[in-house]
């Protein structure tokens, strides 16, 4: 099973492109064995259907970088689990940090990429500046291909 | 990618003020963000209030859902129909056990398993995991337990829309009713095992015990005839530290008892019991003040929980931890009962009405404490003003004279070490503060504490 998971605030201008994104690709035809969430942000409950996928797909905002710019990485487990430790304060994790979890209570992570894509404008608002704007349809190309390619 | 990323709890920081002998003479908690929501809702129509309000937090919209539309059922001058009343009551609940669970197994008992003094960088959900996977596994599936009843009630998880003015929009149907029920046996296990290992992990934080916010105040909280714990509707009352009734008012008369202080040092408002003045009035509200004010809780795991509760120092903030472990096997036992009511698949869920009044005024307990919505509307049904007071804004008073009391118990200018930094966090923890509710903006809350010699100059700070 593949897992697609868009996460960023709608509201607060670029950082929205991971669920709009996938909000798409969830209204497009695809294959049976494809899931899609949107959220505002990574919670360590996330683990659990983390740890049930042969390949989970993230889609963030990135702050740097050319606008609209997209990369796309695959996550490895931290040797250093204090290098994606989530802070004190807060219930949010990171791509990275969601794996170690599922590895330590689930006893398996899936394959995993990052594609991020650069913003520059998260003020309260929710329309895309127009380079993030601009690099919509290769992202949906880019995500399509890596969903085909992916291992389930 | 945006790091840190969250968008959800707000912006904080703390001063530690030294004197010259290098001793801690003052400490204050500031919060840093903007408030915003009571402003942007002027001018819309009243019953967009819930859904808007709601969108104050990704946390406890739930319970933003409750108050806003209880505050609608005043402006319609409605009493809404039995069964919607415990729906509302059972949705509340699944809220407050989530929350709780998020307060407990993620945030707080990194500090309680691994020690206060522990690497920070093992000092969060992760260490959790590595150290004790099982513990981690029931906080996953507990926030689960709580996540999954508001998504079978109210059709989402974050910001359902399902409790409006007047009632809830749809009744609840016998399969999602067993789907509830099922889940119960498993929570109530996580909820009583996990109270079993804290009970058995606080003799080692008799320091945090003593110091964490340990001093006389008042507590107030929603309550009802039967001085069981309520946290859904009832009169607003404040006792002493001695237990003794203070003051019990009909939460429409709230400002006959509360007043805000503007602070010039943060954007959240400090309430305070108006008849005692500022900052004497300060008062606590959320699981430690509700435990202090009732006789029971009502059902019968909790009141075995709650009488060996009550040989703790109650005066303690450090014991909201062991308050809301008690508040989550209340919340899973009153569910069941909810459940099992006769009524409970009844089809008359809401009422319609236009205005009636033009004041309205409706309150609930949310995990924090409670939860005060306040709207006033024109002839036309639009809000003309708003007044949001919140569980965090409640505690405001408290928590700055908690941090000064555990930055004066733990720091001295000879070396500030994490574990001490830690403690002045661990303190407001206690609380489990929302920022992003009490300054009702959408931010995040990576902690910023500064340590200032006599003449202002930083010595010390760190950030999370």
């Amino acid at each position: 099973m593949i897992l697609v998971i868009g996460y960023g605030n709608p509201l607060c201008g670029d950082d929205g492109i991971g669920p709009y994104v996938v909000e798409r690709l969830a209204d497009d035809e695809s294959p049976a064995d494809v899931e899609y969430l949107t959220l505002r942000q990574l919670t360590p409950e996330l683990a659990e259907p983390v740890s049930q996928a042969d390949t989970v797909i993230f889609v963030d905002a990135a702050d740097g970088g050319t606008t609209g710019e997209i990369t796309c990485h695959k996550l490895t487990l931290s040797a250093e689990p204090s290098e994606t430790a989530p802070g004190a304060f807060t219930h949010h994790v990171n791509a990275a940090a969601l794996l170690e979890i599922a590895r330590l209570l689930y006893g398996r992570h899936p394959v995993a990429y990052l594609f991020k894509v650069a913003g520059e404008n998260f003020e309260l608002g929710d329309s895309f500046s127009s380079g993030v704007e601009s690099a919509l349809p290769l992202l949906l190309d880019q995500l399509k291909a890596k969903i085909t390619r992916s291992e389930r | 990618m945006i790091d840190p990323v969250t968008r959800i709890e707000g912006h904080s920081k703390i001063t530690i003020q030294l004197d010259d002998a290098g001793k801690v003479q003052d400490a204050h908690f500031h919060v840093t963000q903007v408030r915003g929501f009571e402003k942007f809702c002027e001018g819309r129509p009243f019953q967009e209030m819930p859904s808007l309000m709601a969108r104050i937090c990704g946390i406890c919209p739930v319970s933003h859902l409750m108050a806003s539309a209880k505050a609608c059922d005043a402006l319609m001058r409605v009493t809404i129909p039995r069964p919607a009343i415990h729906l509302r009551r059972i949705m509340n609940l699944a809220q407050i056990v989530q929350s709780h669970a998020l307060s407990f197994f993620y945030l707080s008992a990194p500090d309680l398993l691994l020690g206060m003094d522990a690497d920070p960088g093992q000092r969060n959900i992760l260490g959790l995991a590595q150290a004790n996977p099982g513990m981690a596994r029931d906080g996953v599936l507990l926030r689960k337990f709580g996540q999954s009843t508001i998504e079978i009630l109210g059709g989402k998880r974050i910001h359902p829309g399902w409790v409006v003015p007047g009632g809830v929009s749809e009744p609840l149907s016998s399969e999602k009713r067993d789907q509830i029920k099922a889940m119960l046996p498993e929570a109530l296990a996580i909820a009583q095992r996990t109270l079993v290992w804290f009970k058995g992990a606080i003799g080692q934080y008799q320091d945090e015990i003593d110091s964490f916010a340990n001093f006389p105040s008042l507590f107030m909280g929603l309550a009802n005839e039967e001085d069981t714990l309520e946290l859904y509707d009832g009169q607003l009352r404040f006792i002493a530290n001695d237990g003794k009734l203070v003051a019990e008012v009909s939460p429409k008369d709230y400002e006959s008892v509360i007043a805000e202080a503007v602070l010039p040092d943060t954007y959240l408002k400090a309430p305070y019991y108006k008849p005692l003045g500022y900052p004497e009035g300060m008062y606590r509200v959320g699981p430690l003040a509700r435990m202090n004010m009732i006789k029971s809780c009502g059902t019968p795991l909790a009141d075995e929980a709650l009488a060996e509760f009550r040989q703790q120092d109650h005066n303690s903030s450090f014991h909201y931890h062991y308050a809301r472990l008690i508040e989550i096997l209340f919340g899973l036992e009153r569910m069941k009962q909810l459940l099992n009511e006769p009524d409970i698949l009844d089809t008359n869920v809401r009422v319609h009405a236009s205005p009636n009044r033009h004041h309205g005024i409706g309150m609930s307990e949310a995990p924090r404490g409670t939860l005060m919505h306040h709207y006033e509307i024109d002839d036309n049904g639009l809000m003309t003003r708003a007044n949001l007071i919140i569980a965090t804004g409640h505690n405001n008073l408290a928590m700055n004279r908690g941090v000064l009391q555990v930055a004066q118990r733990f720091i001295n200018n000879t070396k500030i070490t994490n574990g001490m930094l830690n403690r002045v966090e661990a303190v407001i923890r206690t609380y489990d503060p929302c920022l992003s509710c009490s300054t009702h903006a959408v931010g995040q809350m990576p902690l910023h504490i500064q340590v200032l010699a006599p003449g202002g100059d930083v010595v010390d700070e760190i950030k999370r």
